[in-house]
């Protein structure tokens, strides 16, 4: 296994759009890497440079000490899980599995061993004798992730490998590949759109958006202390709650205000936005659903018109609105709650968050 | 009401009856005409007089000119489909890859098929010319190809091949571009080197086109003509006497129909039994 | 933790390691242009080779006969002249054989694309008996070649008393199973409630044909029509059998009578054979792209 190292790495296209600006990252040793952003930001194409699938247009990629912006993606020593999987349809799953090692004439009893710990690895010893037309989806999956353990390379790369599977098969998986990560000790670069594949499997994840990473950190750090508003909103579901509010001075407290509701803040938050001279102004308040309380001291109500009450099981999602944004809510499932009814909920003042109107960068950094 | 229902019944045959009605006029009843004008000899006028029952069959079998037809047939058989299934593979492979220019050279290459024999024939003539062809410039040589009974076969052979070629690099590129792309970054990011991925993907996923592109070339090269005709006329001797210009000779200018509509029925008989049997091998063998 | 790139500067100086990282930069990039102009080269070649016969064919049409008789090599005319053309065209009627081939395809392409199209819409859209028997019996036609039959076929149109007419180039021809197979494939692409609810709206068999299933076949017609015309232009066998005067031959028939040993008409008959090389040619680089999105979209898969 191996670091790699991306410095100032951008790719403009062809017909001059940029898909990757300026992309700076270290990657340990036995990394769980994850990139995840919303479509078209940037994240397989950042994969694809890496496996050489993709040139460079300015940057340089290092693995493991060597400069390998141009060097040909099969003496990279990596190995790749496509979306689509990228089955040989005219090999069985046998030599599906075999093939990287086939093309590097390792000795057929070597092969057989190795593909016979990797199918075990996986459960799929049974299917070794199949074509890739015969298996199901996540039959499918396991193989192609099957053909990338055989080996030991550098890193693994995967793009997007969950994305096809329904539901419960995702969720299935996405626990054996992180038992695989920590069987094999093995440096992952993975790609989603998921940002719940991305906070479970990862060790660090980096968040893109148009080309740009917005945060780089530690799936906990992502959560409770975004850097932007993109990142906030990006991260958790149901997403975070945003409504601009002023920062007012009340009662020799700082608290702040919007449509009818005042909320006062902690000591903490009120010298930090005291410090950065933002009293008297408009700011996002950013609140998490599940930073919503039942009960609580009455000057962290908020009065919620219900609009909309979901049921889950364990918890109920209360949907409204407060001064035309949209508000989500999840509370305990015996909070007494009607569609079209009002309630005060309270609001978890240590766990808001607070960002600048025109920036969207986090005022309070905890 | 009735007739609203009788013309209802009858209009999904109408739409057919164009169609169908060429094919037996010039196909089905032609076909099995054949069948009997070879059980028969016949008078000039190709009528059929006198029964001879397998009679045709059993001259030609004691024949040796007509197993020289079959046995030139079958060597260019084997040389048209080789040679023309190889250029038209290799000018499919160099126009794989983008490259400035490459709209203009897979137009070249498939160029070749909107010539026709004949009038590819007459150009070759002038190529293999002796003294003033451009083949025996190139090299230096002064070979009378095309009156040597050594190189007449081959030069017919290889303007049969160069004629195919064109649908065939049609064929393979389109083999080519069904090929997912995705499968080419598994195997570079796997470790594969171009002649690897050559050989453990691009001829594997060109099987099932190779394959049709293998019975239509052999049904094609069987049926040549009209490059015979222009270019060696049969000879020199019969070294170029292919089995439909036999059927042409006796026909139309020994008046023997009976023994033509059997080398026809023969002819016949050897490409349904080619056809089936590699449709038989490809059920054994490649299928994804 | 440290990146690679401090971790290797620590070795080696900041402007060792700038030129270092350049050198490999070039080399690759080096390496990359090479393989393309490389490919470039070879198709270049390859395009060359397999062109040879047409380029050398149009060079001789437009060299006099006398720059012909050397032993040099004379890739070029050194003076250019349309004489040889003159010469054809006045030798032999060669407008007529144009007019008779452009006739003789044209009915061709035309009745081939009616039949086919009918008599697939027949087979995709409409139940009725026999119809897999039916439709078998047309693919099996594909099995039989063309000069098993064509003893047979001479033989009927001369006691017909067809022979050296239009009809008998045309009409033997005005139908193909490829056609059939190549529209049917087509149509088997569309849901059959396209066709029901044209006929719920109250839309006619042949209505449904000319405004529905033709507009969205265009791609299959093109190919069908670009292959057709170019094979009937080509067409060599049958009018050789059936065609006796000059009024009636195809050009492929026609250019015949300009090949003789006499060498002086051989740049002649070269001009000749490029006069009518060009039609099926410019045809084919016209509707290529139909021809290959046509044949080849739907009809050939792996």
């Amino acid at each position: 296994m191996a670091s790699l190292s991306l410095v100032n790495v951008c790719k403009t296209f062809k017909n001059g759009q940029i898909a990757v600006k300026d992309f700076n990252l270290d990657i340990k040793d036995e990394e769980f890497l994850i990139l995840v952003g919303p479509s078209g930001c940037g994240k397989s194409t950042t994969l694809r440079m890496i496996a050489g699938l993709e040139e460079i247009s300015s940057g340089e990629l290092w693995i493991d000490g060597a400069l390998m912006n141009l060097t040909v993606p099969q003496k990279r020593d990596l190995a790749m899980v496509f979306q689509s999987y990228a089955l040989y349809p005219h090999l069985t799953v046998y030599e599906n599995i075999a093939f990287s090692l086939r093309v590097r004439n390792i000795p057929q009893i070597e092969i057989e061993e190795r593909v016979k710990k990797a199918a075990d690895i996986l459960c799929i010893r049974h299917l070794l004798d199949r074509k890739p037309f015969a298996l199901s989806g996540g039959q499918k999956q396991r193989v192609a992730i099957g053909s990338v353990i055989v080996r030991k390379p550098k890193a693994y790369l995967m793009d997007e490998p969950l994305s096809n599977l329904d539901a419960k098969l995702r969720t299935q998986m996405r626990v054996e590949l992180s038992k695989i990560h920590k069987e094999l000790g093995a440096t992952i670069i993975y790609v989603t759109h998921d940002q719940v594949e991305a906070m479970t499997l990862g060790t660090k994840i980096v968040v893109m958006n148009a080309g740009v990473i917005q945060q780089a950190a530690p799936p906990e750090v992502l959560y409770n202390n975004p850097v932007n508003k993109f990142v906030a909103g990006f991260i958790g579901s149901p997403s975070m709650n945003f409504i601009p509010v002023w920062v007012e001075r009340r009662e020799e407290r700082i608290c702040i205000v919007f449509s009818n509701n005042r909320l006062f803040l902690n000591e903490d938050n009120a010298h930090c936005l005291i410090e950065s001279g933002y009293l008297g102004r408009r700011v996002y308040l950013g609140i998490r659903p599940e930073d919503f309380h039942e009960t609580g001291p009455k000057e962290q109500a908020i009065k919620l018109k219900v609009e909309i009450k979901e049921v889950l099981g364990s918890d109920i999602l209360l949907h409204g609105k407060i001064g035309g944004n949209p508000i989500c809510g999840r509370l305990k499932p015996d909070f007494p709650s009607e569609a079209g009814t009002e309630v005060s909920i309270f609001a978890d003042m240590n766990r808001i968050l607070l960002f600048d109107l025109d920036t969207e960068e986090n005022i309070l950094d905890h | 009401m009735k007739l609203k229902n009788v013309s209802r019944y009858l209009s999904p045959y109408v739409y057919i009856v164009p169609a169908i009605a060429v094919f037996v006029l010039f196909l089905f009843f032609p076909f099995i005409k054949t069948i009997y004008l070879s059980l028969f000899k016949t008078n000039k006028m190709g009528q059929a007089k006198l029964f001879v029952g397998g009679g045709n069959y059993s001259d030609l079998f004691s024949s040796a000119s007509f197993f020289n037809s079959l046995f030139v047939t079958a060597i260019f058989v084997l040389i048209v489909v080789s040679v023309s299934m190889l250029l038209g593979l290799i000018t499919a492979i160099l126009c794989n890859q983008s490259f400035p220019g490459i709209r203009i050279f897979s137009t070249a290459y498939a160029l070749p098929m909107a010539i026709a024999s004949s009038s590819a024939a007459m150009i070759f003539k002038i190529m293999l010319h002796p003294t003033i062809g451009i083949i025996n410039k190139l090299l230096g040589l002064h070979t009378n190809w095309i009156s040597d009974p050594r190189y007449a076969l081959v030069c017919v052979a290889l303007l049969s091949a160069w004629l195919n070629s064109g649908i065939n690099f049609l064929y393979f590129s389109a083999g080519l571009s069904n090929i997912d792309n995705t499968l080419y970054e598994r195997a570079s990011v796997d470790g594969a080197n171009s002649a690897q991925k050559f050989f453990r993907l691009t001829l594997p996923g060109l099987s099932p086109i190779m394959f049709y592109t293998l019975v239509v070339n052999i049904i094609q090269a069987f049926q040549a003509f009209g490059q015979v005709k222009v270019l060696t006329m049969g000879g020199p001797g019969e070294s170029t006497n292919l089995i439909v210009y036999s059927i042409y000779r006796d026909a139309f200018f020994n008046y023997r129909f009976g023994s033509a509509a059997a080398q026809s029925v023969i002819l016949f008989m050897v490409i349904m039994i080619l056809t089936l049997c590699m449709f038989h091998l490809e059920k054994k063998g490649v299928h994804y | 933790m440290e990146s690679v790139i401090e971790m290797a500067a620590k070795d080696i100086n900041s402007d060792e390691l700038e030129n270092f990282k350049k050198k490999i930069l070039k080399k690759a990039l080096f390496r990359r242009r090479a393989s393309k102009l490389i490919l470039t080269i070879l198709n270049l070649f390859v395009a060359l080779f397999l062109l040879l016969p047409l380029l050398y064919a149009v060079s001789i049409a437009f060299m006099p006969s006398n720059e012909l008789f050397t032993t040099n090599l004379n890739l070029i005319p050194s003076t250019p002249t349309f004489n040889n053309f003159r010469q054809a065209m006045a030798k032999i009627p060669l407008k007529r054989f144009i007019v008779n081939s452009f006739v003789v395809a044209g009915f061709i392409t035309m009745g081939q694309i009616i039949s086919c199209s009918l008599a697939a819409f027949s087979f995709s859209f409409l139940d009725f008996k026999g119809k897999n028997v039916l439709f078998m019996l047309v693919m099996a036609t594909m099995m039989i070649p063309g000069e098993a039959t064509i003893i047979s076929n001479y033989l009927t149109v001369s006691s017909l008393k067809w022979l050296d007419t239009y009809q008998v180039l045309i009409i033997p021809y005005l139908t193909s199973a490829m056609g059939i197979f190549l529209f049917r494939q087509f149509y088997k692409s569309f849901p059959i409630s396209l066709y029901e609810s044209a006929r719920i709206d109250g839309c006619s068999n042949l209505r449904f044909i000319y405004s529905i299933l033709i507009p969205l076949t265009k791609s299959a017609i093109g190919a069908m029509a670009v292959y057709t015309f170019i094979n009937a232009w080509n067409m060599y066998l049958w009018p050789l059998l059936v065609t006796g005067s000059d009024k009636m031959r195809t050009v492929q028939i026609g250019i015949g009578m300009l090949d003789s040993v006499d060498s002086q008409s051989i740049s002649m008959m070269i001009a000749g054979v490029v006069m009518i090389i060009v039609p099926s040619i410019s045809v084919f680089i016209i509707g290529q792209k139909q021809l290959i999105r046509g044949m080849f979209s739907g009809a050939v898969k792996g």
